[in-house]
């Protein structure tokens, strides 16, 4: 009696390993370990126009940064509506929201900072004008009559380059 | 004879490698490499001595032009360093050849730039650097940071 031993088909890899080895080339070669992202922001120079055109008084905000205070004012009297701190930041977002309900079509964002404020502290205040909670997202119309869901608050940050 | 067949029998064997064991790092370098992918244009060698800005801004960056400003004010183009915040000439210079070279729409809309600035910079050198971007057609600024997952 011969026992049969049955042979298990065994899978070729190598064209596999070859692709898989081909694509781990391209990967390392292309890699940036450091995650890097862009804040777009415009020269003074791009907000004319839109006040030009637009019949209703524009909300015209611009955040005043001096130290810690941050300064809210709006109107073309730049009229100052509420003060927060730098640890505040959280209160600015929720008060900006309420600007925002208000003024649906409205934006853009003026930054004046003070000549010695620092970087990373401008980069946060933009990240609080710019975050929306997704509870208090609603439905914009985009300029080509689409309707979609806000992503940003205010989207449009202008830094007053001239003060 | 039988002997000489049995020999010959042993010699043909082929061996084999077990690649078990390199097959399962490939697949963990493939699933590390994958996920650190980054699909932006924009590649940048950071400037030494300067440390970027956390944000939670997720918008990829475009490729165009990329300023860099360390935290001893010094301006990097390309990475070298040409210049500093209180001698801006040769950033001027390039800039300007910028300028004569952009086209018509890039005239009218303005050119892009990358501008990387070190987290401590004061306002002042980030508005002076602005401001002479501005003066040749570069007003579409990107401020490029580091993603902050926190």
């Amino acid at each position: 009696m011969a026992h049969k031993i049955q042979e298990v088909p065994r899978l070729n890899l190598i064209p596999i390993l070859d692709a898989i080895f081909i694509f781990i080339f391209f990967l390392l070669m292309s890699a940036q370990f450091l995650d890097i992202f862009e804040i777009g922001t415009d020269a003074p120079i791009s907000m004319s126009t839109d006040d030009v055109k637009s019949k209703k008084e524009p909300l015209n905000l611009i955040l005043d940064l001096n130290g810690e205070k941050i300064e809210v004012k709006t109107g073309l009297n730049e009229t100052t509506v509420k003060t927060f701190t730098q640890k505040e930041l959280g209160k600015l977002n929720v008060f900006l929201m309420e600007l925002k309900k208000k003024n649906l079509t409205e934006s853009s964002v003026i930054l004046r900072p003070n000549s010695k404020y620092k970087y990373q502290k401008i980069v946060s205040i933009i990240d609080t004008v710019k975050s929306i909670k997704k509870k208090d997202q609603y439905i914009e119309i985009t300029k080509n009559g689409e309707k979609k869901l806000s992503q940003v608050l205010f989207d449009q940050v202008i830094f007053n380059t001239g003060g | 004879m039988k002997k000489r067949f049995g020999k010959n029998k042993k010699t043909n064997e082929v061996m084999e490698i077990d690649i078990t064991s390199l097959l399962d790092i490939l697949v963990i370098l493939l699933v590390f490499l994958l996920k650190s992918y980054n699909a932006s244009s924009l590649k940048l060698d950071l400037a030494k001595n300067l440390d970027m800005s956390a944000s939670k801004e997720r918008k990829l960056g475009q490729h165009s032009l990329i300023i860099q400003v360390d935290n001893d004010q010094n301006i990097w183009v390309k990475n070298k360093k040409i210049a500093s915040i209180q001698d801006m000439e040769p950033l001027r210079k390039i800039l300007k050849q910028g300028r004569e070279i952009a086209t018509e729409k890039e005239k009218k809309e303005g050119k892009l730039v990358n501008l990387v600035f070190d987290k401590d910079l004061e306002y002042q050198n980030v508005q002076k650097l602005m401001n002479l971007c501005a003066e040749n057609t570069y007003t579409k600024f990107k401020l490029i940071v580091k993603g902050n997952f926190e």
